[in-house]
C-alpha cells in the first residue's frame, strides 16, 4: 500500500493550548492548563472544559463556532504553506473531520420547534452553511475534492488519512486536512450521561485518572505531493507517510479489551510508511484519561514498541476536542518532530501498575525521523498516522 | 475520480418496503406518505439480533446492508478484515439527536440517556454494520448535504484501488423526522427545490420530497468479480429511480467472473 512521498507544507492549530502554532508551542512549553467550567457554553454542568478564549475569525451569527475554529487553523496552515491556493492550476482539496458540525445540535432551535412547530431559520441556515469541507473550500477558494468525515473522535485522523490517499492516487496536488470541533451543550450532556467526564483536570495514563475533559479547537495540515512542493520551491521537511484504520466490530462505546483493532491499524500505518516498529521515535497517544481507553492503548503501545516507548499525551493541554483531536494531535506530532522536543504530559503524576508504560513526565528532547499519532473512537474506530521528518 | 467497480450485491429499503423485488418498477411516483419506511419493513429478528438497542436509522442501514452482503444466504459476507464499511449521509441520525434533545429539555441535561447519546453520533450506524457482519476492516462515515452517495462511491473506489480492502459495503442512508421536514418546507422543499440540501433521495420519482430509506451496495474491483459498472454513470444519481437499471442488471445480468451467483457476495475474494 505504500506510495509516493507526501509532504506537510503547512500547519495550523487553535485550541486551549494556544491560537496558532507559535502560541501553542509556548503554551505547551509553559505547561499552560486552562481547564475551567464552561464560560461560553450554555450548560449547568459544572465540569471542567478546555475552551478557546481568543477571538475567532468570522461572524458568530452566520457561522457555527466549529467552522470559525476551522477557518482560524486553515488561514494559518495556508499561510504557512505559502498560500498554495494562489498558485494557478494547483488543485487543492479539503478533507476535514468533525463531530459537532454535522448535526443541528441547537437546543434553542429545538425548543422553539417543540413549541411552535417551526424553529428559527437562522440556526438552520448557520447549520446549512457549515458542512466543514464544503464551507472551507468555498471560503478559501479551493477547487479540489472536498469531503467531511464524521467518525467521532477519530474524525481528524481519518480525514488526514483520506487526504493522503487522495494525493497518492493523484486526485489533486494538495489537501487541507485535519479536524475541528466546538464545545457544545449536547455532547457535554452526552458525555456526562456516559459517566466519562472527570470532575477535575484530566490525567492521561495516571493511576488516579477519572475521565476526560471536553475541549475544542482545530488542527489542520496542508498535505502536498513532493512534486508540487518542489515546483513551489519548498524544501522537504515534514512528511505524512502512512495511515491505518481498522474497526473493532465489538461495541459502540468500548474498545476491544485486547486492543487488536488498534494494533492492526498501527501495523497498517507502519507498513504504508515502509518502516519497522523500531523506527518510531515517539507516539502521540490518544490518551483520553478514561480508565478503559488508557488501559487498552497503553497495553497496545507497550506490546508493539516496548515499555520504554516514548509516549506523549497532550489532552492535558487541550481536553478531548472530539473531531478536532486527531487533527490537533497530528499537528502536535509534526511540531515535536520539527522542534525536537515533547511537552510534559500534563496531568500525569503517578504510574498505573496496570499500564506497562508511562508518558513523558517533563519536556523531553527527541531526535527522530518518524513518529506515530493514534486515535480511538466511538463505534470501535482505531486509526493511526505515521509522520516523518527529513531535517 | 471515476472508474469501474464490480457490484456484488445490493440491498434497498424505502417507503415501498425492503428488497430489490419491491423496487423493480422503479420511477413510479409514490404518494408522499408512502415514502416513509413502514414499521413492518424494519422487523427481521435474524438480521437485527445484535442490534436490538440500535436506533431506527441504524436498523434501516443494517437491513439494506444485510441484503447487500447476502448475509442471510449461503455465502455469509462477514468475518473479514479485508471488508470495509462506508456510510454516506446528508443528515445522519437526526431523529435520534432530536430525541436526545427531548431528554435534555424534559429531564434536564444531567439526566439524558447515555444510550440515546451514543446513537446520535454519525458513525454509530456504520459501527453497527461492522458489528453485525463481523467486518474488522476500515469503517468510515462521510457527510455532505449534496450527493453524499457520490462521496462514498469515490472513497470506495479509492480504498479498493489502493488495496486498503478487498470489498466495500457502501451504505447510503437517510431518515425523515418532523423537524427536518419543517426545515425543508421552510426552505422551499416538499415538492419544491431543496436548494443546497440534496441528499441521495430515496424517492421514486417524486423529486424534491425528502424521503427516507437505505441503499447498500457491496462493491469490489471488477477483476475480482461482480457486475461491472462505471461509477461515472451513477455518481450524480439524485434518486433511487436512477439506480434501478443498475440494480436490475444485478438481478438479471451476467454471473460474476468467478461463477458466483449474481446478488450473492463471493466470500472467497482474496486480496
Amino acid at each position: 500500500m505504500s506510495g509516493k512521498a507526501i509532504t506537510i507544507t503547512g500547519l495550523g492549530a487553535v485550541s486551549a493550548a494556544g491560537t496558532g502554532c507559535a502560541a501553542t508551542l509556548a503554551g505547551l512549553r509553559e505547561g499552560r492548563h486552562r481547564a475551567a467550567c464552561a464560560a461560553g457554553v450554555a450548560t449547568a454542568l459544572a465540569k471542567p472544559v478546555f475552551e478557546v478564549c481568543e477571538a475567532l475569525p468570522g461572524d458568530a451569527a452566520d457561522d457555527m463556532r466549529t467552522l470559525r475554529l476551522a477557518f482560524c487553523a486553515a488561514e494559518e496552515a495556508l499561510a504557512d504553506a505559502g498560500d498554495p491556493q494562489q498558485t494557478p492550476g494547483l488543485r487543492v482539496g479539503v478533507c476535514l473531520g468533525t463531530s459537532v458540525a454535522c448535526q443541528l445540535n441547537d437546543v434553542a432551535f429545538y425548543r422553539e420547534f417543540r413549541s411552535t412547530g417551526r424553529g428559527p431559520m437562522a440556526a438552520v441556515e448557520r447549520y446549512a452553511r457549515s458542512n466543514l469541507a464544503s464551507a472551507l473550500a468555498r471560503r478559501m477558494g479551493l477547487k479540489g475534492p472536498a469531503a467531511t468525515v464524521a467518525n467521532a473522535c477519530s474524525s481528524g485522523t481519518d480525514a488526514v488519512g483520506l487526504a493522503l490517499s487522495w494525493l497518492r492516487q493523484g486526485w489533486c496536488d494538495a489537501v487541507l486536512a485535519g479536524g475541528a470541533d466546538e464545545l457544545n451543550p449536547v455532547p457535554l450532556a452526552g458525555f456526562h450521561a456516559l459517566g466519562v467526564m472527570s470532575d477535575g483536570p484530566c490525567r492521561p495514563f495516571d493511576r488516579d485518572r477519572s475521565g476526560l475533559n471536553l475541549g475544542e479547537g482545530a488542527g489542520l495540515l496542508l498535505l502536498e505531493t513532493a512534486e508540487s512542493a518542489a515546483r513551489r520551491g519548498l524544501a522537504p521537511g515534514l512528511r505524512c507517510e502512512g495511515y491505518g484504520t481498522c474497526g473493532d466490530a465489538h461495541h459502540l462505546t468500548a474498545p476491544r479489551a485486547d486492543g487488536s483493532g488498534l494494533e492492526a491499524a498501527i501495523r497498517i500505518a507502519l507498513e504504508q510508511a515502509g518502516i519497522a516498529v523500531g523506527a518510531v521515535g515517539f507516539v502521540n497517544a490518544h490518551g483520553t484519561a478514561t480508565p478503559t481507553n488508557d488501559l487498552v492503548e497503553g497495553a497496545v503501545l507497550a506490546r508493539l514498541f516496548g515499555p520504554d516507548c516514548m509516549v506523549s499525551a497532550t489532552k492535558g493541554y487541550t481536553g478531548h476536542a472530539l473531531g478536532a483531536a486527531g487533527g490537533l494531535e497530528a499537528v502536535f506530532t509534526a511540531l515535536a518532530l520539527r522542534e525536537g522536543w515533547l511537552p510534559a504530559s500534563a496531568g500525569f503524576e503517578t504510574a498505573d501498575p496496570a499500564i506497562p508504560l508511562e508518558p513523558v513526565r517533563r519536556e523531553t528532547p527527541v531526535a527522530c525521523r518518524h513518529a506515530l499519532s493514534t486515535s480511538l473512537a466511538f463505534g470501535g474506530n482505531n486509526s493511526a498516522l505515521v509522520l516523518g521528518w527529513l531535517p | 475520480m471515476t472508474g469501474t467497480l464490480g457490484l456484488l450485491g445490493a440491498g434497498v429499503l424505502s417507503g415501498l418496503g425492503r428488497g430489490l423485488a419491491v423496487h423493480r418498477g422503479g420511477g413510479a411516483p409514490a404518494p408522499e406518505e408512502a415514502l416513509r419506511v413502514p414499521p413492518e419493513a424494519l422487523k427481521d429478528s435474524a438480521a437485527l439480533a445484535r442490534l436490538r438497542r440500535a436506533d431506527r436509522f441504524t436498523k434501516m442501514a443494517a437491513l439494506a446492508a444485510w441484503d447487500a452482503a447476502g448475509a442471510g444466504g449461503p455465502r455469509p459476507f462477514g468475518g473479514a478484515a479485508d471488508t470495509a464499511v462506508l456510510l454516506a449521509t446528508a443528515f445522519g441520525p437526526h431523529r435520534t439527536t432530536f430525541e436526545f434533545l427531548d431528554d435534555m429539555l424534559d429531564f434536564g441535561e444531567a439526566a439524558a440517556s447515555p444510550t440515546r447519546f451514543s446513537h446520535t453520533v454519525h458513525n454509530a450506524a456504520a459501527a453497527y454494520l461492522a458489528m453485525m457482519l463481523e467486518s474488522r476492516g476500515p469503517v468510515c462515515t462521510l457527510t455532505a448535504f449534496a450527493h453524499p452517495f457520490e462521496a462514498g462511491l469515490r472513497t470506495a473506489l479509492l480504498w479498493l484501488r489502493e488495496g486498503r480492502c478487498a470489498r466495500v459495503l457502501l451504505s447510503c442512508t437517510e431518515e425523515w423526522c418532523d423537524p427536518l421536514e419543517s426545515i425543508l418546507v421552510a426552505r422551499g422543499g416538499a415538492g419544491g427545490a431543496l436548494r443546497d440540501f440534496a441528499p441521495f433521495s430515496m424517492s421514486l420519482g417524486s423529486e424534491g420530497v425528502f424521503c427516507e430509506g437505505s441503499l447498500c451496495l457491496a462493491l469490489t474491483l471488477p477483476e475480482r468479480g461482480g457486475v461491472p459498472f462505471e461509477t461515472g454513470a451513477v455518481v450524480g444519481a439524485a434518486s433511487l429511480a436512477e439506480l434501478v437499471p443498475l440494480l436490475r442488471r444485478l438481478e438479471t445480468g451476467a454471473c460474476a467472473k468467478d461463477g458466483t451467483e449474481p446478488g450473492w457476495v463471493n466470500s472467497e475474494v482474496r486480496t
